[in-house]
């Protein structure tokens, strides 16, 4: 069974409603870890800042536990390109909500998104932010995006055969600290205790705040070894 | 009446009785010449036991046994199924066994996704008869719903009152009632309620639940499930099986720590984290 570290941290700063929503479900079923981390943040115009992304991940989280978990428990090998058709049908289905709810509470709807759905060995990333691996290349640490470039939400599935350390951040944080900060708290080439990797989490998303306070700051990190 | 050792259409031996219940008496029976064991229900009434064999000729799924024949006689009808092997609810309760809370979850989730399918089946059916007799527990946690002799389609009007009083819905003992599912739902409640305040539903006081899941000290989450459950009107209740399933799951997520929800004797599904960082609150 592979081994799953994850930590997350959320700054909320000194905004009065934060238009940031981070959430990290992880369930080990058919001894085998399935986990959804996201990272979702509302392009706010004020009215309700907090509703499009908290709407969306909210979806999100009840699709993971109504529909993904049972499916996993009926079905240990499920393939990872059957889980990424069904994150695009849930995910056009809850941008097609949110977009009716948005009409109804009038609030703009958009958001950017950084997401990973993990099922044992495989993995489907998606959004329309950067998913980041942190890997070594030419003997320096990089953050590595996986998923194809555009505007709109793209979904990438993979394979995890070796260590791999997936990162998603907010943009708060892409904005205010530097590549090198982030990778000299994180990379590691091997599993770093999880309580070390909150607390490192932490004192990042601590750091970004200080910088500007004024915006919201949240990561996830999820490490996995098969 | 039917004694050990008689052959039934040529075919399956009676072993020993199981019990006696309103739609018949069961019996442990195996084939001639066979080492496999069946559940064999007999009763008079064939016309209401050919609509039983129907509907679990009509259900395919891991929750509910497996029909496998019908057979009669000038007297009696035979509904074969598969045979299920574990402990009623009924009896562990009897026998003083108490549950934890996460093990009633655990049951009612099982019991519920059971409930879940037979409303959304092709032809939607309703058990009408969910109570802790028919609900087995097996040696690895599993549940398996069984007796399904008050059951029937949706929107078919029952020619005769089904159900067990203290369990069943009040629109289950109208005459000519067409009950639905919300009438399963209802039967949940009394159920979870049982399991977690230990008073048995069929003897009195009845209707008691509203002030013994509070001096229990049942979670206020908890208790407000069950309560909508237990709704007079049918209506105000969650609508089917898959609707309570979900609530069962939210209450479960809540339920969090680092920590596992076992089945009886297996480890089933770990919940390990569940972080929600939003000022967006969640409905």
């Amino acid at each position: 069974m592979s081994e799953v570290r994850s930590a997350l941290v959320w700054e909320k700063g000194s905004v009065g409603e934060s238009p940031l929503t981070v959430t990290l479900q992880e369930v080990e079923v058919q001894k085998k870890h399935l986990v959804l981390a996201i990272v979702c943040q509302g392009k706010d115009d004020g009215s309700c800042p907090q509703l499009p992304a908290g709407y969306l991940c909210e979806s999100m989280v009840g699709w993971f536990y109504n529909e993904v978990l049972p499916l996993c428990k009926r079905k240990p090998e499920l393939p990872a390109q059957e889980l990424e058709q069904m994150l695009k049908k849930q995910w056009e289905r809850a941008v097609r909500e949110l977009q009716e709810y948005g009409k109804k509470r009038n609030c703009k709807v958009e958001v950017t998104i950084s997401g990973i759905l993990l099922w044992g060995s495989c993995f489907v990333a998606f959004g329309n932010r950067a998913v980041y691996v942190l890997n070594r290349r030419f003997n320096r640490p990089r953050k590595k995006n996986i998923l194809p470039k555009g505007e709109s939400v793209t979904f990438q599935t993979g394979e995890v055969n070796s260590f791999l350390s997936f990162y998603l951040e907010s943009e708060a944080m892409t904005e205010i600290m530097k590549e090198e900060e982030i990778l000299e708290s994180l990379y590691t080439e091997t599993f770093m205790e999880e309580r070390k990797l909150e607390k490192r989490l932490g004192e990042l998303g601590k750091a970004t705040l200080s910088r500007m306070q004024e915006r919201s700051a949240g990561a996830i990190i999820l490490e996995v070894e098969p | 009446m039917i004694k050990r050792g008689t052959v039934i259409g040529d075919t399956y031996i009676v072993k020993e009785p199981l019990g006696e219940g309103g739609s018949g008496a069961v019996f442990l029976v195996g084939k001639k010449g066979g080492a496999e064991l069946y559940t064999m229900k007999a009763s008079e009434n064939k016309e209401l036991l050919k609509r039983e064999a129907f509907i679990c000729g009509e259900i395919q799924s891991e929750y509910f046994p497996g029909f496998v024949d019908y057979e009669e006689d000038e007297k009696y009808g035979y509904l074969v199924l598969e045979y299920v092997e574990g402990t009623s609810l009924q009896s562990l309760l009897d026998g003083g066994r108490i549950f934890s809370g996460k093990e009633v979850l655990i049951l009612m989730e099982n019991i519920t996704a059971a409930l879940s399918q037979l409303h959304y089946h092709k032809i939607p059916i309703v058990h009408l008869d969910v109570k802790p007799a028919n609900v087995i527990v097996m040696p690895r946690g599993e549940v398996r719903i069984i007796d399904m002799g008050a059951g029937s389609r949706v929107g078919v009007r029952q020619g005769k009152k089904g159900g067990t009083y203290g369990y069943g819905a009040p629109e289950q003992f109208w005459q000519g009632a067409m009950p639905g599912p919300e009438a399963d739902v209802y039967a949940c409640g009394k159920l979870m309620a049982y399991l977690l305040t230990g008073k048995n539903p069929c003897q009195p006081p009845y209707d008691v639940e509203r002030k013994l899941l509070k001096s229990k000290g049942v979670k206020k989450s908890w208790q407000q499930v069950i309560l909508k459950c237990l709704e007079q009107e049918p209506q105000k209740r969650y609508p089917d099986g898959k609707a309570l399933h979900r609530e069962i799951m939210n209450l479960q997520r809540a339920q969090l720590e680092k920590g596992i929800i076992r089945n009886k004797e297996g480890v089933d599904t770990i919940y390990l984290k569940s972080i929600w960082k939003s000022d967006y609150e969640r409905e």
